[in-house]
């Protein structure tokens, strides 16, 4: 494990996630490994995407980066958010650095409102956690907020209760708090998946716009990766508990070096390529208690030989900006990989 | 021809020669919102108004929109699982709007569905066997040699083996129970199946297999796919036709590939543009990222 | 501000809560095991009873009354000199059998009604839940108490009145089970392939109820044991001679200045009984988890 002071964060990194591992106490299998091992870094007013399926533990990921697993985890590594490691942090630093240095959205925004409150309260609420205001001032702030993530007439939706609003509203609801008090880092899980494509489009539009506004860094997590093509910078692909790959945005769709991410975007719908037959990646994805230290992709990988069954096999660079976990990289072309 | 009525259009007529499978014209569906203290209705949703279209064997008519659109209830109205509140159904040439129960029960056979979320599909407590053979079971007049004969051939027909048989859902992936319900929808030797967002619920990677196994499906058999979705990038890649629905009604209703490239109707257009990008490179609110330049 | 908590059950919730792991669960959890095990017990001595037991449990020896326990009387004996352990051993048989009795009218009643009511709806629905709302509303023992009065005092009309106390929350249970399971996809899917109403309740609907079912059967189970104690109490139950947990808690109210040991054989067996059927009913809760359509 690395030991990083604040010279060791480059100057415009703002989350810094090194050798983070999370294991989960199961009834059925004791303490299990579900992310092993993952780094990578978001920079300031650049979108991190985060790829996986279900299975591939991203967003265990993300919910051990601001430490809300259940008492049932087990957390190792670093995560480096300006310049504190929160995995050393007491519960009570958490707390403060939560919502003001790093904010999370979440997937169906309108269980992570609460019911019984309006809208307002919840913002402002948020608000007087991080800041000391008056009840007024933090009002203001959330009408304030309201506004800016484009929620028409916000003095008067203020009021309003979550189960008035729609989802891609909500979604805007739960920007506004994630934002109400200036984080670094903005951690969005599956923000759009339950919501409409057109809904969708505004949403990721409005964090982008947020993102240049602000200068946020963010990490988007998802299992589209149309949306990935469509808002990020450079992403990282996961599989079964590790990350795979991680390169540039272009780098990464134009020239895939893992095969799983050549399936991925393979297996996309592409009518110039799918007229008559989509990429398929056979097998599934291997359960927790299942992983092996070896690849754990080989089982369903028409390149496996034995050298990916025997021994860990870690990230290698290759380029200047492209990282790989895959021994045979070099020697196998992915043109035409999963298309049966 | 294109018929881009804003009100009610009916289907252009397919490309692809064959019958039409499945044939509705003018359903309308709505339910209750609002009833005073007693007890009656004053206030209705319409969750369906005027809907017509067609779908000929062998072909795919998309049902896209967005949610709250009506397109599952339209799908569930088009085999009677709900019952409409005017308008006609016709399977196969036969009228079934008003048919009885026992005669509607022969007409189940011909018609099927595949369902979004193959974990909620099948019963938890089933085993695999029972849930693929019931259709065969609730018609009657399969022996039990025949029921037996059958499900084996389709569970190997999409890629599943013999020891699934005695399995219960949990004990199987999203992908494969959707095959399940693939082979229990085809158990009967349908005409027309009617897919209700069948890969939304399944991981990205295994989406496509299941696309493929429909694919190859309706074209040993000659299927009529009235294929609802969302996903319009998918929808883009399987149908042979488009039909696009706003709060109930069809807006409009086109060959795939016209609807693509001149979308009529704005709403169409909204729809079309929300897409997101393949690539980055295709990218329309943010630059698209420069060239890695390498060295 | 609520945050969606992950913990390892909700990640795995295609691996973890489900059908075939629910026995290995029950097995795994001790204190639900021993309760088993401990009501196994008593069902055995109910049985044996019948067969032996270690005095005759209605000879009286009124030399020998409200005597504390002895090596000729193990429990010590009761008003009229009987042997408490033999009477307990008897009552145990009379009070599991007469629970079973209670539980089974309010299943029948109850299960095949909220069956019915739940699939049809309609009039039958509406008509059936009033009843049960009016039953549900009223204080169970004066309730029971008033049936018993109707019919007459005695053990099986006690239990009749017991159970159709608990058929309104079993009609109840299965109701909410069934309409929320035919609502399920599964079900349409059954409709969509000509399954009947019958084929659907029975394929569908009951084994799909059985869980709740079962942890509602061991809550009623207690409920009908303190219930046939309170009426056996007060008379309206059991009949002397025959002995039940109630009517030897009776017996020893009555002499309590005289010999205050007479009161608490019985009343332990009734406390550890109730423990054990809502330990069990907790712990097979727990094995079952989130099924019975909870949208975790």
């Amino acid at each position: 494990m690395t030991i990083t002071t604040a010279k060791a964060l480059e100057q415009d990194t703002v989350l810094k996630v090194d050798d983070l591992c999370v294991d989960f106490k199961t009834p059925d299998h004791g303490w299990t490994r579900i992310v092993d091992n993952v780094a990578f870094s978001v920079r300031k007013g650049e979108t991190m995407g985060l790829v996986g399926e279900s299975g591939s533990g991203k967003t265990v990921t993300s919910l051990a980066i601001m430490h809300l697993l259940a008492r049932n985890s087990r957390v190792s590594g670093s995560v480096m958010v300006n310049d504190r490691d929160l995995n050393s942090l007491s519960e009570k630093q958490l707390d403060e650095v939560r919502g003001a240095e790093v904010a999370m959205i979440f997937q169906e925004p309108r269980r992570s409102l609460n019911p019984a409150f309006t809208v307002g309260d919840q913002v402002a609420e948020a608000v007087r956690r991080h800041r000391k205001c008056s009840r007024k001032d933090a009002w203001a702030r959330a009408v304030e907020l309201f506004d800016r993530v484009g929620i028409p007439e916000p003095a008067k939706r203020a009021h309003a209760y979550p189960h008035e609003f729609s989802g891609g509203m909500c979604q805007r609801v739960m920007l506004a708090m994630a934002l109400s008090c200036d984080p670094d880092v903005l951690i969005a899980d599956e923000p759009t998946t339950a919501l409409d494509v057109t809904v969708q489009r505004q949403v990721l539009g409005l964090i982008h716009d947020l993102q240049l506004e602000l200068g946020l860094g963010v990490l988007l997590i998802t299992h589209d990766l149309s949306v990935v093509a469509e808002v990020c910078d450079r992403a990282a692909v996961m599989y079964a508990g590790r990350i795979v790959e991680d390169a540039p945005i272009l780098e990464l769709f134009d020239n895939p070096r893992h095969p799983y991410t050549a399936g991925l975007l393979h297996a996309m719908p592409d009518p110039v390529r799918h007229a008559e037959k989509m990429g398929v990646i056979p097998g599934r994805v291997p359960p927790p208690h299942e992983f092996v230290e070896s690849c754990r992709f080989a089982p369903r990988c028409p390149y496996a030989r034995e050298e990916c069954t025997t021994g860990f096999i870690p990230l290698s660079t290759i380029g200047t900006d492209h990282l790989v976990r895959c021994v045979r990289t070099d020697e196998i072309s992915l043109e035409d990989a999963f298309y049966a | 021809m294109p018929d881009t009525n804003a009100t009610g259009a009916h289907a252009a007529t397919g490309t692809k020669t064959g019958n039409a499978a499945l044939i509705i014209e003018g359903l309308t569906k709505s339910y209750p919102a609002k009833r005073n203290l007693l007890g009656r209705v004053t206030e209705t949703v319409d969750a369906v108004r005027g809907v017509s279209l067609e779908v000929r064997r062998g072909e795919t008519l998309a049902l896209v929109g967005e949610s709250g659109a009506g397109k599952s209830t339209v799908g569930r109205l088009a085999l009677r699982l709900i019952e409409p509140n005017s308008g006609s159904i016709k399977v196969l040439g036969d009228d079934i709007t008003a048919m009885g129960r026992s005669e509607l029960r022969k007409v189940r056979g011909r018609a099927t569905m595949i369902f979004q979320d193959p974990f909620k599909s099948l019963n938890p407590r089933a085993q695999i066997k029972y849930s693929i053979a019931e259709p065969m079971l609730s018609q009657g007049g399969y022996s039990a040699s025949d029921r037996d004969k059958r499900v084996a051939a389709l569970l190997d027909r999409v890629g599943l083996t013999a020891h699934h048989l005695e399995r219960y859902p949990y004990e199987m992936s999203g992908g494969q129970l959707q095959r399940v319900a693939i082979a229990r929808a085809l158990v009967t030797d349908p005409e027309i199946v009617v897919c209700d967002e069948p890969v939304a619920a399944l991981d990205m990677s295994i989406r496509s297999h299941v696309i493929n196994l429909l694919r190859e499906l309706q074209a040993e058999r000659n299927l009529a796919y009235l294929f609802i979705s969302h996903d319009m990038s998918l929808v883009r890649v399987i149908a042979d036709r488009i039909a696009v629905m706003k709060r109930g009604e069809i807006i409009e209703c086109n060959d795939a590939a016209t609807l693509f490239a001149d979308p009529a109707h704005e709403y169409s257009r909204t729809l079309l543009s929300a897409i997101p990008a393949a690539h980055p490179s295709q990218r329309t609110f943010r630059p698209a990222p420069a060239a890695h330049i390498v060295g | 501000m609520t945050t969606t908590v992950m913990d390892a059950n909700s990640v795995k919730k295609r691996f973890s809560y489900t059908p075939g792991r629910t026995m290995k669960r029950l097995l795994q959890d001790r204190v639900g095991m021993f309760c088993l095990v401990g009501l196994m017990f008593l069902v055995f001595i109910g049985v044996l009873a019948q067969f032996w037991t270690p005095k005759d449990p209605s000879a009286q020896s009124l030399l020998n009354r409200l005597e504390s326990p002895s090596s000729e009387y193990w429990l010590g004996t009761d008003a009229v000199g009987r042997d408490i352990l033999s009477r307990l051993m008897v009552a145990t048989g009379v009070d599991l059998a007469a629970a079973a009795l209670a539980v089974g009218i309010g299943i029948v009643v109850g299960a095949s009604l909220g069956l019915m009511a739940g699939y049809l709806g309609g009039v039958l629905d509406s008509v059936t839940s009033r009843v049960s709302d009016v039953l549900l509303s009223l204080p169970p023992l004066l309730f029971a108490v008033a049936i018993v009065g109707a019919l007459g005092p005695s053990l099986t009309n006690a239990m009749i009145a017991i159970g159709v106390l608990l058929a309104p929350r079993f009609f109840r249970l299965v109701r909410i089970s069934t309409r929320e399971i035919i609502n399920e996809d599964y079900v349409e899917a059954a409709r969509s392939g000509g399954a009947g109403p019958l084929r659907i309740m029975a394929r569908h609907v009951a084994p799909n109820i059985v869980s709740p079912l079962l942890i509602q059967i061991s809550f009623g189970a207690s409920v009908a044991i303190v219930a046939e104690s309170g009426l056996s109490f007060l008379g309206l139950g059991v009949q002397p001679p025959t002995a039940s947990w109630g009517s030897m808690i009776k017996e020893g109210f009555d002499n309590l200045a005289i010999n205050g040991w007479t009161i608490i054989p019985s009343s332990v067996l009734i406390v550890v009984s109730i423990l054990m059927l809502s330990l069990f009913g907790d712990s097979l809760r727990d094995a079952v988890g989130n099924q019975g359509g909870s949208k975790a």
